[in-house]
């Protein structure tokens, strides 16, 4: 008897497991890395899900730099948890593409976003754009004195009075001193004037903009969505793009190669770069890369920014990260 | 010391070795096992091969070995200076007649319940060269145009990091006078000896183990401290090994990962070390104050002092507790950084949006909560079997039992957690990735160091004949153990429990890198509000896990009648 009862008991089981799994995956369940803001990946998952009733899209939001030591790992202890990857800057996604972890995508909503966002050989394509200018305190510093170009950082009036994000730390940092240094009008020259000036060096962005809003600093070199979105809320802080031209690039999404649902994440990255997924950077102050999106209140339509662009040598900082950090170090921090 | 044979040939054969097997056991495979993998990265190839490569590289930079110095002397200085300020104030909660010491017992420790990035923000908010109130008020005082502080400094690091890590001096202090004979002071004071001449020759040797205790957690948690120097350090260009081991893990691509653990190798090196200054140092200090006798502390009257000391203690705490406490209540009312302090900026927004409006700090709330009282009572107990084969027996392999404890603690949260994803991922047959057994393994582990320390601290102090006339009268190892060992050492639990949990409820550095889609902790949704520039946000949820931690303490004490709590 009671082994009979047992037998009953596990069949059961069996079915209702059976029913209760059958159920879940009548969905095809995705997962995505993303350093973009929390209020924005909960809109788009929102959305994507409503339109894509096959789907169930879960997001993981860390910053970059958390995300890129996650993944690292997850490399070593077998391969990537995630379907999607969206965050950092093109050169940590080269390391990925020549490492084979991730796979080539040619996605149709790609249509009309400039060649500067997309990997020639089709393996990520720059899905929000994100700027390094100025920024100063508007509590300190009346507009008209505000500096407007990079070389304006250099005047005596500024003197400790000026800090920049570590590269060490900062993924978009690394980004604006491979801009500016391989930009033959500044050079490592500038950052040595800079230093001169007595520049500090604050470890992230989001120090930066803390410590220019606060005070601490008058001016600095730092990432625009995040200046913009603490104007807005009534902090005494301003971003300027350069005269002379901003240091851009997209922030690269990539399908993980050992994703098992390559198909739902396709449709996942058409969406993103629809402009009805674009739509939402918008509330976080964020450019899109799709030029139907209007910008911002504050910042410049997309196609004005990129015909300013500094270039950034990406090939140039996968090849010569160590170096470059090196003599940054050297310069700005020893 | 008691051979660990006699205490198996009890009635109750293999008890005392269930006992013991089990910790071990649970210390190879959740600490060993995660911490080799790490290691073998810094040894292996990307072929496979065996390689130095990594370690010669790692030697072949000039600012690791900077950061290795800076990472020693400033852990020092930080050892040094918290011994200043924990004992004195233990000794005045405990053994004096100060008025509310009650009360200071328990604002001490607040240094402690606040996370430390917050408090890093909140000490450069009040002592930034230029913009920090205490600059501010004194430069318009002396009218003066010069800062009188620069908080990013290396003293800046070395100040925040002993008014952040005294109170493991002070808490494990506080036990050890609790519990002290006081016939032994009295002795002495019969004898003709003045009131510091007791101090000094009585009580400071009998407290030393305790100290010793105290201070090797500090020197552990000095060199293994991201938050600080990162926040504070890192801006005057003073650089240790916790932050140098982060920047390879980030900046340095898949070999990083290589570098980083090379590097944490010195730490692992460091805090080996200073248990074995830690054992020698005790070896020659044989004293057990605790024999079986009355327990209530002598209380030495302050006389004319006790006022100053009061106010003395006052302005301690205003200073350096309510201040940045202060501060951290400040940004979570401001309307947006940066804007003036007036009413009109003031607003109960930010904690309408992180209580009503932010979906995940409930969520996140009871994950920690949860995960905080689980393991802490875990390490608790298996902590305490631990320290008491550590400190009774003569086990062979107990002196790896105890290293391998304190390891978990003496290297960077970051290089913990990777050890735990490359253990714990289903590479070797076990899985436990993106669910919250992964983080309370690692909380675990963690924090296991607190409880061997305590306990062991308050083992060395009880005396050997009271379990030997348990064993005598009949008792077994079971029996002995919860009967009297146990109630003997309890304050030394209780304060080993608390160590671990109140850390662990805002814990960050480990659960970044090992929380889950539905297993996210407090420590992390504060870090995210930081992370994407919502100070404001950040700073009301702090609090509000700040008053978790003082309504949990206050409730502990009702209940428990003011057994247990701070």
């Amino acid at each position: 008897m009671k082994g009979k009862k047992g037998i009953v008991i596990l069949v059961t089981a069996f079915l209702a497991i059976a029913v209760i799994s059958s159920g879940v995956y009548a969905k095809t369940p995705i997962t995505i890395y993303s350093s973009v803001h929390e209020d924005v990946l909960a809109a788009i998952a929102k959305e994507f899900n409503k339109r894509t009733p096959d789907v169930e899209l879960k997001y993981f939001r860390l910053g970059t730099t958390k995300i890129i030591a996650k993944v690292n790992a997850e490399v070593k202890a077998g391969g990537i948890r995630a379907d999607v990857v969206w965050t950092a800057e093109p050169a940590y996604f080269e390391e990925l593409k020549q490492r084979n972890l991730i796979t080539k995508y040619l996605s149709p909503a790609a249509k009309g976003i400039s060649k500067l966002f997309i990997d020639p050989d089709g393996y990520y394509i720059g899905a929000r754009i994100l700027s390094i200018g100025l920024t100063y305190n508007t509590k300190l510093v009346k507009e008209a004195e505000a500096p407007r170009d990079w070389n304006d950082l250099l005047d005596p009036k500024w003197k400790n009075q000026i800090t920049h994000a570590s590269p060490l730390y900062s993924g978009s940092a690394t980004a604006t001193v491979t801009g500016l240094t391989q930009t033959p009008a500044y050079g490592w020259a500038y950052y040595e004037k800079l230093r001169a000036n007595g520049c500090t060096i604050a470890r992230s962005q989001g120090a930066t903009q803390r410590k220019v809003a606060g005070g601490e600093y008058k001016v600095g070199i730092g990432l625009d969505y995040g200046i913009r979105k603490m104007n807005a809320k009534g902090s005494p802080i301003q971003f300027v793009y350069p005269k002379s031209g901003t240091v851009t690039w997209g922030s690269p999404i990539a399908i993980v190669k050992a994703s098992e649902h390559k198909e739902a994440a396709q449709k996942f990255i058409d969406f993103v770069l629809s402009p009805d997924g674009q739509k939402f950077l918008i509330s976080q102050y964020i450019v899109s890369v799709n030029p139907k999106v209007a910008s911002p209140k504050g910042a410049p339509p997309v196609l004005d920014i990129l015909s300013k662009a500094l270039p950034v040598d990406w090939d140039y900082l996968i090849k010569n990260r160590e170096k470059l950090l090196k003599r940054f170090s050297k310069t700005m921090l020893e | 010391m008691i051979n660990f044979r006699s205490i198996t040939k009890g009635r109750k054969i293999g008890l005392g070795h269930f006992f013991m097997g089990v910790p071990a056991l649970l210390l190879l495979l959740f600490v060993a096992f995660p911490i080799s993998l790490i290691f073998f990265q810094s040894v292996l190839s990307e072929a496979g091969t065996l390689t130095i490569g990594f370690l010669e590289k790692v030697f072949e930079v000039k600012s690791n070995y900077m950061s290795l110095m800076n990472t020693l002397t400033i852990s020092l200085l930080t050892v040094f200076f918290t011994i200043l300020i924990g004992c004195p104030l233990a000794w005045l909660v405990t053994r004096t007649d100060m008025p509310f010491k009650g009360l200071f017992k328990t604002l001490f420790i607040i240094p402690y319940m606040i996370p430390p990035f917050i408090g890093a923000i909140a000490w450069g908010f009040l002592l930034s060269p230029r913009t920090g109130f205490v600059n501010k008020f004194l430069m318009a005082l002396f009218n003066s145009s010069t800062p009188f502080f620069n908080i990013y400094t290396y003293e800046g690091v070395v100040f925040v990091m002993a008014l952040y890590f005294y109170p493991y001096v002070f808490i494990t202090v506080t036990g050890a006078l609790e519990r002290m004979d006081p016939t032994l002071e009295e002795a002495a004071r019969s004898s003709g000896s003045g009131r510091f001449r007791v101090v000094r020759d009585i009580t400071l040797p009998l407290v030393a183990p305790a100290i010793a205790a105290g201070v090797l957690l500090v020197f552990i948690a000095a060199c293994s401290n991201f938050g600080i120097p990162a926040l504070i350090g890192s801006e005057g260009r003073v650089y240790v090994l916790t932050t140098r081991i982060f920047y390879y893990i980030y900046s340095g691509g898949f070999e990083g990962l290589q570098m980083a653990s090379s590097l944490s190798i010195f730490l692992v090196i460091t805090s080996a070390l200073a248990l074995l200054a830690n054992r020698w140092y005790l070896r020659k200090k044989q004293f057990t104050i605790i024999a079986g006798k009355s327990m209530r502390p002598n209380v030495v009257s302050l006389g004319k002092y006790r006022i100053p000391f009061l106010i003395g203690c006052s302005l301690f705490s205003f200073a350096t507790m309510l201040a940045p406490l202060l501060c951290v209540v400040l940004i979570s009312l401001l309307k947006a950084y940066g804007v003036d302090i007036a009413w009109k900026n003031l607003t109960l927004a930010n904690y309408k949006y992180v209580l009503f409006e932010y979906e995940l700090t409930r969520a996140s709330m009871w994950n920690s909560i949860r995960l905080s009282l689980t393991a802490a009572t875990f390490l608790t107990v298996i902590g305490s079997l631990i320290a008491y084969i550590i400190v009774r027996t003569k086990l062979t392999g107990r002196r790896i039992l105890e290293f391998l404890s304190t390891l978990p603690y003496s290297i960077p949260g970051t290089v913990l957690a990777i050890g735990m994803i490359l253990a714990f991922s289903g590479k070797f047959g076990i899985n436990l990735y993106n669910t919250i057994w992964i983080l309370l393994i690692a909380y675990t582990a963690r924090y296991m160091a607190f409880a061997v320390k305590s306990v062991g601290a308050s083992l060395e102090q009880v005396h050997m004949s009271l379990e030997e006339a348990a064993r005598i009268s009949g008792a077994g190892w079971g029996r002995t153990f919860r009967d009297i060992v146990v109630p003997l050492v309890k304050p030394g639990l209780i304060a080993a429990w608390f160590l671990a949990f109140m850390p662990m409820l805002r814990e960050l550095t480990t659960s970044v890198l090992l929380f889950g889609p539905e297993t996210r902790t407090i420590g992390v949704a504060v870090y995210e509000f930081q992370d994407a520039g919502y100070y404001e946000s950040a700073a009301a949820l702090a609090t509000l896990v700040i008053i978790v931690i003082f309504a949990g303490n206050f409730l502990l004490k009702r209940i428990t009648g003011g057994k247990f709590g701070f």
